[in-house]
């Protein structure tokens, strides 16, 4: 069933995605996924976004604090939770993401997504 | 020689009348006439402190165009990209000591000297180039609106603050004479041209 709603929406999947992306991510990460200097990292052609993508889901639901390391530069800066976003639309997020930066990795379904989200509990 | 050096003249008016003549900039907060001179609005008295802890005022700016905005360390919503703005004007004037960058915390009790120094240098900047101010709460919120930025309190805002992005530009006699919303790289392009008048027009080193 998941599928098949997917398959309907697969060529809305990547504007709702887009217009989710500016409207929650690019007020800091910028439009093109750049980040700003040493202060907010990028999302775009990011080796910590491959590295560490199966936390994906749960990072943007839960947020992020503490220092990490992306591309070499190191980053502590809070990034704000996500806790209302819904399964569609963290699935439209991450495809378009994905779709922009990182076209190796295959689309996701949403019952992979809502999986995840459960399994989210407050790290 | 007389003959060629007037002929050059002639030349170098007719290719300069040739550029859109911006004029002298307005002079933005109201005139007043007292006493047959028109007086325009000037920036008030202030005081703060910067990221090296130095104490700044008026006179830091004396011989000085400036330009200047309001943000605060956790906002969430349009600070970064006001700081994108503001880093295109810092990195266009990088070596242009008639100009300098201000920005004033709307959160002095989070954003202390220390957490704007950190700021500043994440930033990739030097405080003597860009200020990062804080000091007393009163004396920030009201000198927003000398700059004519809107910002208060507000629990139901992104960050709990309610603020503008716009950038000010300030002259070297404390008055304001533009500004651009610093939310658009279009504004601030503009912007961008409206300070390369202005530095023609004021005569400071």
């Amino acid at each position: 069933m998941a599928s098949f709603t997917l398959i309907q929406c697969e060529s809305q999947v990547f504007t709702q995605g887009e217009r989710l992306y500016q409207s929650q991510c690019a007020n800091c990460h910028m439009e093109e996924g750049q980040g700003l200097k040493r202060l907010i990292p990028p999302v775009a052609s990011s080796d910590y976004y491959v590295a560490h993508y199966s936390d994906l889901v749960c990072n943007i639901v839960n947020g992020m604090k503490g220092e990490i390391i992306v591309n070499g530069t190191t980053y502590n800066e809070e990034m704000p939770s996500a806790k209302s976003m819904t399964a569609t639309e963290m699935t439209n997020l991450i495809n378009y993401m994905n779709h922009k930066w990182y076209p190796d990795i295959e689309i996701v379904t949403m019952s992979d997504i809502q999986d995840q989200m459960d399994s989210c509990l407050d790290k | 020689m007389k003959e060629l050096s007037f002929l050059l003249l002639l030349i170098v008016c007719a290719l300069s009348c040739q550029e859109k003549h911006m004029g002298p900039l307005p002079y933005i907060g109201g005139s007043e006439i007292i006493n047959g001179d028109t007086i325009h609005f000037k920036i008030p008295d202030f005081s703060f402190v910067n990221q090296d802890s130095q104490v700044i005022n008026n006179d830091s700016f004396q011989d000085k165009i400036y330009v200047a905005d309001f943000f605060f360390i956790s906002c969430p919503s349009i600070c970064p990209k006001v700081k994108q703005q503001m880093l295109r004007i810092h990195d266009k004037y990088l070596d242009d000591k008639r100009v300098k960058l201000v920005s004033h915390t709307l959160d002095p009790k989070r954003d202390t000297v220390e957490a704007l120094a950190e700021y500043a240098s994440k930033i990739g900047v030097e405080s003597n180039k860009w200020h990062f101010l804080t000091g007393e709460k009163d004396d920030i919120y009201g000198l927003n609106e000398q700059y004519f930025v809107v910002a208060y309190e507000d629990d139901d805002a992104p960050g709990g603050i309610n603020h503008s992005g716009k950038i000010i530009l300030v002259d070297q006699n404390r008055h304001v004479r533009g500004f651009a919303e610093g939310t658009d790289p279009e504004s601030v392009t503009e912007f961008l041209e409206t300070i390369d008048v202005l530095l023609e027009e004021v005569s400071i080193d």
